[in-house]
């Protein structure tokens, strides 16, 4: 397209009617979700057992992915940031996968992995009798395979980003390396690794193609909120636009503590 | 003058091209077939047949569990004949409005299904053994509901119920996973255990609960678009060739 | 010369080479000087161990610090000496006392008590207001004391100065220079000052050594130097100096 000087306005005139149809294009399901529903309907399904029961199980499995996620996730961002090892390149290739991979291949995988028939699966269930699929641990797995990549990306980065002399400075003063991580490096990427947490756990509480396909659907075990809302968009399509609400506030509220991290401008 | 403005032009010629495509199809007759998971063989046989007999016309088929499709028919879908694997998911259709009258058009029969190399399971008595692995589908769907039936008639509801792992959202689920041997069990339609799947499963028979007979119904939309091809479909599968096909494929006629 | 550094330096990275011996006697202040790129902050990261001989030694007070050949190599934590970074490198979430007493508080000090020694250091060096202070809102000046006073804080037998007056401006500059002059002569440790401007490196050294394309291509006294330049660039730096 030439770009010759001579009648801006056209131009920004195509621009603003695309980028005001963008923001009506992600503002009305949201609308949508609003009038649809009577607060009253949500407080209802808010405070339904079942809807208790997927919210506390959500939670849970969440928060235990997302400690997971930081337990894994951190030795590891620090590996591919500062440790020079054959194949890094491809381990972090590997890590970030799961943030592109379709949920419900990822779901697969696992089951071919850690099912009864999978790799693992089988040495797990007659050596030490696990049997993952269909429980809360293969919840929690596969809520943690497609969430920690998020922190694992985010924290590297920041890792990346963080002057190496600074670590260097700490060791001529006499810090180990775990004095130095946790006096210097840890502090030093706090926001980012708040950030990559926040969207590790969002991530893990929105999870919903991997957990059906390798946890299934099992109420007060397996079914967490998006699970519970798919389901009842087929039983009472009113209560799966409650319970969406009840999702979308906890993701407005998360994306209210991390503003300013990710929305310097305007 | 003319060259600025041709950037902007573009994309909005773009745009109506890109829309136009959607429109501007040549006129080729749609029948719409939202169809029980369990038909998909049987329904599928019968397209090529009613497409030779309609020249013109395309049956585009979308087979989902019966819960799904009767959601899907209430929010407004559009959709010109609906077939449902039990009652109940056809009346919910019906409160829309926009159903005909159905009528039932085929029976089919439960079994449990086990992995082919596990031979623990020989009767119903024993999926409410402690600690087996059963998938139902959820309690919606057709299935599902047919299966909880069964259990209460032979006794072992609460048991086996205990002992299950999921909640599939349709038949199909159910039998994959007892297949792949993640479940020890399933409770499904003897005309899922398909030919392809046929050498990894094992079925056993679901004694007792005889008197729980799926039957299947199928009705065409009153806001058909296409009203006659619509009754024409609904004929041909209530029709002779219709229970040709079914029963080629397992089901029982009505 | 046990009591003193000798250093015999091979460092290979990438495609740059650097080869240099010399040795420091006890208490010697000396200025290390080149153009940009010679491989002077190399010499201050082999020194401290930062990065590894490919061949050479490093012997401080009897004490070997690296010998390839021998296979002694001490991590930095080990070798004990007192390092200031180009630029300061100050940890940006520590206040400037618990900054210098970060050393202490590694080797094992009591919190309370490196902080009253880190305290101490700052009132030493005259900044005993910032204490509370993130580096962030110190000014240039500040900085560099807290800086060095974190360096010096262990009394090391060794102390690196990388650019230690690079980072402030021309108005701040002589002053610091002299009381920099005056603190390094209070210490009791070898100092090796890496500069590459060459008043700083007369005002603050009593010998140079000029480093050019990872070699050693002269040491002496400004005046030694300056009377028979051994190369190019000692006779233009010494000749504008």
């Amino acid at each position: 397209m030439s770009l010759k000087p001579g009648r801006p306005g056209h131009a920004n005139l195509a621009i603003g009617l695309l980028a005001g149809a963008a923001v009506v294009f992600f503002a009305l399901p949201l609308v949508g979700l609003l009038v649809r529903v009577a607060p009253a309907e949500v407080w209802r399904q808010l405070t339904a057992p079942a809807v208790q029961t997927a919210l506390r199980l959500s939670l849970t499995v969440s928060l235990t992915a997302a400690g997971l996620s930081l337990l894994l996730g951190l030795p590891l961002a620090y590996a591919l940031a500062r440790l020079p090892f054959p194949g890094r390149g491809l381990a972090r290739a590997l890590v970030t996968l799961p943030m592109v991979l379709p949920p419900v291949v990822g779901g697969t995988a696992l089951l071919a992995a850690f099912g009864r028939r999978g790799l693992l699966g089988g040495p797990l269930e007659h050596g030490l009798g696990v049997i993952l699929p269909y429980t809360t641990g293969a919840a929690v797995l596969a809520a943690t395979f497609v969430a920690a990549p998020f922190l694992v990306i985010t924290v590297e980065g920041a890792l990346r980003g963080l002057d190496p002399r600074l670590e260097q400075a700490a060791a001529t003063l006499g810090a180990s390396r775990l004095r130095i991580v946790a006096t210097v490096v840890l502090p030093a990427i706090r926001p980012s690794l708040v950030a990559g947490l926040a969207l590790c756990w969002a991530r893990a509480l929105g999870e919903f193609g991997a957990t059906i396909t390798f946890a299934g659907n099992l109420q007060g075990r397996t079914q967490t909120m998006p699970l519970a809302v798919y389901e009842a968009l087929h039983t009472s399509p009113d209560g799966a636009v409650a319970l969406s609400l009840i999702l979308l506030a906890v993701s407005l509220a998360l994306l209210a503590a991390l503003r300013g991290h990710f929305f310097k401008g305007g | 003058m003319t060259r600025p403005r041709s950037a902007a032009r573009r994309v909005v010629l773009l745009g109506a091209l890109t829309l136009g495509g959607c429109s501007g199809a040549p006129a080729e007759r749609v029948v719409h077939v939202a169809a029980a998971m369990s038909l998909k063989e049987a329904f599928t046989d019968l397209e090529a047949g009613f497409e030779a007999q309609h020249p013109g016309v395309d049956v585009v088929f979308n087979f989902a569990g019966s819960q799904t499709l009767a959601a899907q028919i209430v929010a407004g879908a559009p959709a010109d004949v609906f077939a449902s694997a039990d009652r109940a998911q056809m009346e919910r259709a019906a409160a829309s409005s926009r159903m005909q009258p159905a009528r039932v058009f085929a029976r089919n029969k439960l079994v449990i299904v086990t992995p082919a190399n596990d031979p623990s399971i020989q009767g119903p008595a024993d999926l409410s053994r402690a600690g087996l692995r059963l998938i139902l589908a959820g309690e919606t769907v057709p299935v599902g509901a047919y299966a909880r039936e069964a259990l209460n008639r032979l006794g072992v509801r609460e048991a086996a119920l205990a002992n299950v792992v999921s909640n599939e959202e349709n038949v199909r689920g159910v039998v994959g996973k007892v297949a792949t041997g993640e479940a020890d069990a399933g409770i499904v339609y003897a005309t899922d255990v398909t030919a392809e799947l046929a050498d990894k499963l094992r079925t056993v028979t679901l004694a007792g609960a005889d008197d729980v007979v799926p039957a299947y119904e199928i009705a065409a939309l009153a806001d058909s678009r296409q009203p006659e091809l619509a009754a024409a479909f609904v004929d041909l599968v209530a029709g002779p060739a219709g229970a040709a096909a079914l029963g080629k494929r397992g089901f029982l006629p009505p | 010369m046990t009591a003193g550094l000798v250093a015999d330096i091979a460092v290979r990275r990438g495609g740059f080479a650097l080869e240099l011996q010399f040795a420091l006697a006890p208490g010697a202040t000396v200025a290390v000087l080149g153009p940009n790129g010679a491989g002077k902050s190399t010499l201050v990261e082999a020194l401290a161990g930062l990065v590894p001989l490919a061949r050479g030694e490093v012997v401080l007070a009897g004490r070997t610090l690296e010998r390839p050949a021998a296979r002694v190599r001490l991590s930095p934590q080990e070798r004990g000496l007192g390092v200031m970074f180009q630029g300061y490198c100050l940890f940006g979430h520590l206040s400037a006392r618990d900054n210098v007493a970060y050393g202490p508080r590694a080797r094992g000090v009591a919190r309370a008590r490196a902080r009253a020694e880190a305290q101490a250091w700052l009132e030493r060096l005259g900044v005993g207001e910032v204490g509370d202070l993130r580096p962030a809102a110190l000014s240039g000046g500040q900085a560099q004391r807290v800086a060095l006073a974190r360096a010096m804080i262990c009394r090391p037998a060794l102390l690196l100065l990388d650019e230690p007056l690079a980072a402030l401006d021309v108005s701040a500059r002589a002053q610091a220079r002299r009381l920099l002059a005056g603190w390094l002569a209070e210490a009791a440790a070898i100092c090796v000052i890496v500069s590459h401007d060459v008043r700083d490196a007369i005002a603050l050294a009593d010998e140079l050594l000029v480093v050019e394309a990872g070699r050693l291509t002269a040491r002496g006294t400004a005046d030694e130097l300056r009377a028979r330049p051994p190369t190019d660039y000692v006779a233009a730096v010494l000749g504008e100096g």
